[in-house]
């Protein structure tokens, strides 16, 4: 493996942070824009590399944090999943930036424009250093890394409403840190490990004994219930609603198509590099997160039926996404997860295409982001009408997009379960329904006849074509990660292989 | 003028006591807003009586929830508290020698630490060699922080200035306790290395301490070195310094390039490698962090 290869998941990590860093040193407030989309761009450019040559060598590799080798040090590890999960994810915060530009520019004031995008930037570093992490405390410190800016990111808005939903989010996003923190202690109590292959070892030693057997489980429910309520699954979704309606257009890309993903990584790793599935359906965790993700479809579906905000509609569309990744890793076998990890990144391109799209066909309505104010909207800016309608159509399960193929790789992962086939399988049926139900009036509405009468704000001219290009780009990985189904999935199950 | 006045004609028919230079100054006064924040718009009486309507069943929700979520709260706090006592129990036992977590991995710690790390120290060498990229995890943490607090608190021009505080007891045991506190913070930095401290607890002295200062000598005396921009400036600038010294020692170390640092003599203030430097980069990023949040939380509080 050739030097710059090895080096790439660490130069990841430090080019992102140190872009970071000097943003607020920069005197003009785009630099800091273009300095931090350079930045991901380049690692977009080394991850894709990496992807391509790891795929080729087929194996994966541990990267020594400094002089110290594995139990002792700090490790970062690097397989084709972790390669393909941190390209997706550099590729749609480029584009979430780039499409949310306009957005930006409207609801921040300038002289805070330069923090928010290092904040941003902070928040793609912690995402990318929690896909690489091969150490329990270094993804503690990167989750709350993650919680400070995606809170903060929310209230740079200057509302009310925003205020109070990121107070809330705030609230939420501690407990769930504390929840994972306390189930890492106890972890560490009984193994005296963080490292997560050591981790695997001792745990598995403990249960051949047969010791510590309730605070075993104890900390696998803290760190799940904690992620859980970090990524929004379903009783504990109270905050995301009003997080995501309330931010700018980027925040909430952002949030929905990464934030949230990265907590699913760590998730995943917890499952398949710390306890193993055998141990997790053992402790009935497996159960757990199955019927959390089976309720969380259907319940989060019905009450995005009932809003009148497409914002808030979006938002709780989001928390029905993510209980379809816990159904998927709470099938307890290998396809579910690899499902899981496909439900991740479609999730990841349809929904910032969806915000993205939204945020201008506010702009082009009424101001507002009632159903009432956006009639129409699609005819003022038809690239963004067709942003929201590919991606509506697309959760809803329409075929040659990333969503239909989200849910055949789910289903097909169902059949070979136990007693979850039939549950699995209705829920998928029902919550399809349901995401059509609330979708297609949405996507009916925006490309109705305006109201008679209505008065719309001047279109705004500039550097709209920034976000022309962002949806475009969103579109084409939507109907690529449809399409190609098969190439990714095997990436995917190589890297799952790698992964245990 | 004349659609102030006009304006001010509507409103004086609800504020009669208001008068017209007020009102001007009240308008001038409004805070500046980001452009789309929505203004408040007028209700029709329609809009209203709907309004009054979903109110009252809103409060009759309100009130039910209420009542369940006090029931409902106890209970989940007391099964919570059972399942950790539980679980507490079950834990091994503090300070057993068989304990699980006293495995290879402390044992390395304690038995090498002061060969490899060269820091007499050994939660130094810790925290700053072997787990070195947790604490730069950990600093950014903090930088994130100061950052948000500046992004939301910092207001575009400077606030009037708070007078100095006339505080005479105040002022003179300040006068002699901030260079005694400043002195103790910088040592316990210094000597991070070779004697319990280090960085963080370093840098907490020293943030007292110019928090000390602020309460002294007010802030405008305090702002003629200490800028918000400056601070801003060397937080950036000690966090730079980390990730540089730390992403050399990272990437020779993986590659497995040799070019170490010298360890230099244990017990020397010269020692230690990097964790000298790194040490009085954190204590930096502590103290500006203590200090920023101190100044603009009081600044929006006058």
């Amino acid at each position: 493996m050739s030097f710059l290869t090895f080096n790439i998941p660490m130069l990841s990590i430090f080019l992102s942070l140190l872009s970071a860093v000097i943003c607020p040193m920069l005197p003009k407030k785009n630099q800091a824009f273009h300095l931090v989309r350079i930045v991901e761009l380049i690692v977009l450019a080394m991850s894709v590399y990496l992807m391509v040559q790891l795929m080729t060598i087929r194996e994966s590799f541990t990267y020594m944090m400094g002089h110290f080798p594995a139990p002792w040090g700090n490790e970062l590890r690097a397989g084709p999943l972790e390669a393909l999960l941190a390209t997706c994810f550099s590729l749609v915060m480029v584009l979430s930036l780039t499409g949310g530009a306009e957005d930006i520019r409207r609801d921040i004031m300038p002289h805070r424009q330069n923090r928010y995008c290092l904040l941003m930037q902070l928040l793609y570093t912690a995402v990318i250093a929690m896909v690489y992490t091969n150490d329990l405390f270094t993804g503690y410190v990167f989750i709350e890394i993650a919680a400070i800016t995606a809170c903060i990111a929310v209230v740079a808005k200057e509302s009310g409403h925003s205020t109070v939903a990121a107070m809330r989010y705030f609230i939420f996003s501690s407990l769930g840190s504390g929840l994972v923190l306390m189930g890492i202690s106890i972890l560490y109590c009984i193994t005296g490990h963080l490292l997560m292959e050591p981790l695997q070892v001792a745990i598995a030693d403990l249960c051949q004994k047969g010791l510590y057997q309730l605070p075993l489980t104890a900390s696998a429910v803290l760190m799940i219930l904690g992620l859980s309520i970090k990524s929004a699954q379903f009783p504990f979704h109270a905050w995301l609603p009003d997080a995501y309606s309330s931010g700018t257009t980027a925040t909430s890309a952002i949030s929905s198509g990464l934030v949230l993903k990265g907590y699913m990584v760590l998730l995943l790793k917890l499952i398949l590099r710390v306890y193993g599935l055998g141990t997790l359906a053992r402790m009935h965790m497996c159960n757990l997160m199955f019927i959390m993700g089976l309720l969380g479809m259907l319940i989060t579906s019905v009450s995005a039926i009932r809003q009148e905000n497409v914002n808030r509609m979006v938002a709780y569309s989001s928390a029905a996404q993510i209980s379809y990744i816990f159904l998927a890793f709470g099938m307890g076998n290998l396809a579910g997860l690899a499902a899981g990890c496909f439900q991740i990144l479609a999730h990841a391109f349809t929904k910032p295409m969806i915000f993205v799209g939204t945020g201008a066909l506010i702009r082009a309505g009424q101001g507002r982001s009632f159903w009432s104010d956006i009639r129409g909207a699609g005819r003022r800016a038809p690239l963004a009408g067709i942003a929201f309608t590919v991606g509506g159509l697309s959760l809803c399960g329409l075929p040659l997009l990333a969503g239909f193929a989200a849910k055949y790789q789910l289903g097909s992962a169902a059949i070979s379960c136990g007693w979850q086939t039939y549950p699995a399988l209705f829920g998928l049926a029902v919550s399809s329904v349901l995401n059509a139900v609330y979708f297609i009036p949405g996507i009916l509405v925006i490309w109705n006849r305006p109201p008679e009468g209505a008065v719309f704000p001047p279109m705004p001219r500039s550097s709209t074509y920034q976000h022309k290009i962002s949806v475009i780009c969103f579109l084409i990985a939507n109907v690529f990660l449809g399409s190609m189904v098969g190439t990714v999935m095997m990436v995917i199950n190589r890297g799952l292989q790698l992964f245990s | 003028m004349l659609e102030d006045y006009e304006a001010y004609l509507k409103y004086v028919a609800d504020h009669p006591k208001v008068s017209f230079e007020d009102f001007r100054k009240k308008r001038e006064k409004k805070p500046r807003q980001a452009p789309s924040v929505v203004e408040e718009y007028d209700e029709s009486e329609e809009d209203a009586a709907m309004e009054a309507e979903w109110n009252e069943g809103h409060i009759h929700r309100m009130k039910m929830w209420q009542r369940s979520y006090a029931v409902l709260s106890v209970l989940v706090s007391a099964v919570v508290l059972v399942f950790f006592f539980q679980v507490s129990i079950q834990l091994p036992p503090f300070g057993d020698p068989t304990n699980p977590d006293l495995n290879e991995v402390t044992e390395r710690y304690i038995e090498k630490g002061l060969e490899e790390t060269g820091a007499t120290n050994i939660v130094a060498g810790l925290i700053l060699d072997y787990r070195a990229f947790d604490t730069f995890g950990e600093s950014t943490v903090l930088f994130a922080a100061t950052m948000s607090v500046i992004l939301l608190l910092r207001r575009p021009r400077p606030v009037k200035d708070s007078p100095i505080p006339r505080d005479r007891i105040l002022q003179m045991v300040g006068l002699v306790m901030i260079p005694a506190v400043m002195m103790f913070g910088i040592y316990v930095v210094l000597n991070g290395h070779l004697s319990p401290g280090g960085g963080f607890s370093g840098g907490t002295v020293m943030g007292c301490g110019l928090i000390l200062a602020y309460m002294v000598m007010g802030r405008s005396r305090l702002e003629h070195y200490l800028t918000p921009n400056r601070l801003t400036g060397v937080t950036v600038a000690c966090l730079c310094t980390y990730g540089v010294l730390k992403g050399y020692s990272f990437i020779t170390g993986a590659n497995h390039i040799g070019w170490e640092v010298p360890k230099g003599k244990p017990g020397a203030i010269f020692s230690s490698g990097f964790i000298l430097p790194l040490n009085i980069c954190v204590g930096i990023i502590v103290a500006c962090t203590m200090y920023t949040f101190f100044s603009l939380f009081s600044e929006r509080e006058d």
